[in-house]
């Protein structure tokens, strides 16, 4: 590639024979003084590797010229060769002292000429080159790479100090883009790295991990003083930039040197993950604990597939009684994850895991298949059935195919779909309930019974139980405990499960744990309850025997 | 007449120019465009109008030209003449006149032969 030169001469003919000079290898733009350089500059200051100039010129000479360059910060990098006359050792003075990188001395000597220009240009492409894998490109903080290596380079020179390092997040920054577009979000971006350079001063230095994150090293003490400010400031409301853009900043004070700086890095960054969208939390210190709900949490996401191909889950069912006749009316499929190391895996944990990481529409998917397997062969041995529960995930009621998939399901195993009932969330509801209407509709048409699950444990609206037919209201388990526990006149209870009668779907209680509470939801006309008390989640045979047994006290 | 006999007759050095110009056309072009350069002019103008500043960048100038052209013997005039004008003093030096007359007769002597060599 022809590298560009500008020739800046007032003089035609020496202007022309420079040129001439120059024209073999460089692409040559030639000004005339120093005003018209400018303007050639500014308008190729990307392309231009480096300037030629005469001191003596009209309208604007060479010094004023150098002068003006010099302090552009955009300009600044180009080199640029005064071309003094003679040897004189002032004018030489003179144009380095302005902040020329190097001069000639005239009259042209051409092949000292091309090897110093060729040289200069050579020198600043490298620095160039050293610069952009030190700093980052769009906002001027170091590279990660970069960082890391000086983050290395203070630990071993100071020993015996104490650091920490700071990863910040811009919270939604994906939306943000999304918005208002990249180039507000890079606008955004190099506000941020600028808010942050200042803020750290000349104690720390700042770096760029990834797109929205940044990180900062700093002295511990240091660290420690500016989290206060920077708290006070974001209680004060007083950073203008933090108002419209939430950011939240994880610590890890370096206390295990024999770490490399990437683990570092990370727990900084497990820190600032674990306050992700939590209102008002903007600092969470790093400890031992994290890491370990971290790990955790990586190796559960990282079994995950494996555990559903070779059938680590397993389905329990927890029995389901009406409390008038005190018979098996039914059961809640409840999915297990028994681990071949772990052992027996708390839902509590894993559910919850699932549902942020979207695995849950296909562990959903996997049990109710198991779950017409089961009742298929408990038909096959003339094993009288009762109605299964099973979980219709949220992300799964968008799905165009939900209806045709769970018709299938049904009609493969040969399952009368009323035996079949399909847990929605309450919460679901709240989403899209045009949507949701019309696939609990489509359901019901086709003869599935449609539950309620989880009443009382969000935004429950009663107006929804009348608006969106469904068959069964199933009161969430702390929402009945806790309503129980009331004394009787304030409790909401029987209003409830009143309403729900007159539009003629039928309640079930979970979470049951003792005889009264029994009692009180069969005073308040409950239809159903299922829970400790009545019988714990078991696995298929348990419950096998349970249908035989209960068949034959009929 | 060749253009060595061109440059020997103006007091000229060709060998060296032809360290900055790669070929006799070049040098030919450059000689022939020396005609056109309005620095001489510049510096009679200035030096009558009195002028120090602007006649010591056209003296400059002139110089500059004729060390690229390897016009030596007008080059040691115009420089001696720049040196003259170089302190930044409110006038012209007295002592100006007598040098721009050694500056102009070189002058004329360079662009009279480049004209004959040129057959103009």
């Amino acid at each position: 590639m022809k590298r560009s030169v500008l020739v800046v001469e007032d003089n035609d003919i020496n202007r022309a024979i420079l040129s001439e000079i120059l024209s073999d290898s460089y692409i040559v733009y030639e000004a005339e003084n120093g005003a018209v350089a400018l303007d050639v500059l500014r308008r190729e200051k990307n392309r231009i590797s480096i300037i030629l100039l005469d001191v003596q010129m009209p309208v604007m000479d060479g010094y004023t010229f150098l002068d003006i360059v010099k302090a552009d910060k955009e300009l600044s990098p180009v080199p640029v060769i005064v071309m003094t006359q003679g040897n004189s050792e002032a004018d030489e003075l003179a144009a380095l002292e302005h902040g020329a990188t190097d001069f000639l001395s005239k009259p042209y000597r051409p092949k000292i000429i091309m090897h110093r220009v060729a040289g200069l240009i050579k020198l600043r492409e490298t620095a160039t080159m050293i610069n952009q894998i030190q700093n980052d490109r769009m906002t001027g903080l170091y590279t990660k790479e970069y960082f890391y290596e000086l983050v290395c380079e203070q630990l071993l020179r100071n020993p015996e100090k104490n650091y920490t390092i700071v990863c910040s997040n811009i919270e939604n920054f994906k939306i943000y883009n999304d918005i208002f577009g990249v180039a507000k979000g890079d606008e955004l971006l190099k506000k941020v790295a600028d808010v942050t350079r200042s803020f750290i001063g000349n104690d720390g230095f700042c770096g760029r991990l990834s797109a929205d994150r940044f990180l900062v090293f700093q002295n511990s003490e240091k660290e420690e003083i500016d989290r206060e400010k920077l708290s006070a400031s974001i209680e004060s409301n007083s950073i203008d930039l933090l108002k419209s853009v939430p950011m939240r900043w994880g610590i890890y004070q370096i206390t295990d040197r024999n770490l490399t700086v990437e683990q570092m890095c990370d727990r900084a960054m497990m820190a600032v993950d674990s306050i992700k969208g939590k209102y008002n939390k903007y600092f969470a210190v790093y400890d031992d604990s994290l890491r370990n709900k971290t790990l955790r949490e990586q190796a559960i996401t990282g079994a995950m597939e494996s555990a559903l191909k070779e059938e680590q889950f397993v389905v329990y069912y927890q029995p389901k009684y009406s409390l008038r006749t005190n018979r098996l009316a039914g059961a809640e499929a409840l999915v297990r994850w028994i681990h071949p190391e772990w052992g027996f895996m708390s839902p509590g944990e894993f559910i919850p895991l699932f549902e942020q990481n979207g695995f849950i529409p296909k562990l959903d998917q996997y049990v109710r298949e198991k779950v017409c397997e089961q009742m298929h062969r408990w038909k096959q041995n003339n094993i009288p059935l009762v109605p299964v529960s099973v979980n219709i995930s949220r992300a799964d009621m968008f799905h165009e195919d939900l209806v045709e998939s769970i018709t299938n399901l049904a009609s493969h195993y040969d399952i009368d779909p009323r035996l079949l009932h399909l847990e929605i969330t309450e919460s679901a509801y709240a989403d899209n309930l045009t949507q949701i209407d019309t696939t609990v509709k489509k359901l019901r048409e086709l003869g599935f019974v449609i539950e309620m699950d989880d009443f009382g444990s969000g935004y429950s609206s009663l107006n929804m139980l009348s608006t969106t037919p469904m068959d069964i209201l199933k009161l969430d388990m702390k929402f009945t405990q806790n309503e129980i526990a009331k004394p009787e006149k304030h409790s909401f209870l029987k209003n409830i499960i009143g309403m729900a009668h007159q539009v003629d779907m039928s309640v079930v209680a979970e979470g049951v744990e003792t005889k009264e509470q029994s009692e009180r939801l069969l005073s308040a006309g409950c239809d159903y309850a299922q829970g400790y008390y009545l019988a714990k989640p078991m696995p298929a045979a348990d419950f096998e025997q349970l249908l035989k047994t209960a068949d034959e006290d009929r | 007449m060749t253009i060595q006999e061109c440059y020997i007759e103006l007091g000229g050095n060709y060998d060296e120019v032809c360290t900055r110009l790669p070929s006799q056309s070049l040098v030919e072009r450059f000689t022939l465009r020396f005609l056109d350069d309005k620095s001489f002019d510049e510096l009679c103008t200035e030096i009558e109008a009195g002028h120090r500043a602007e006649a010591f960048r056209a003296a400059h100038t002139l110089k500059g030209v004729c060390a690229n052209l390897a016009f030596t013997k007008l080059f040691n005039s115009a420089s001696e003449l720049t040196e003259l004008l170089r302190p930044e003093t409110d006038t012209v030096p007295a002592e100006a006149a007598a040098l721009l007359e050694n500056v102009r007769a070189d002058y004329e002597l360079t662009t009279a032969t480049i004209r004959k060599y040129h057959g103009k």
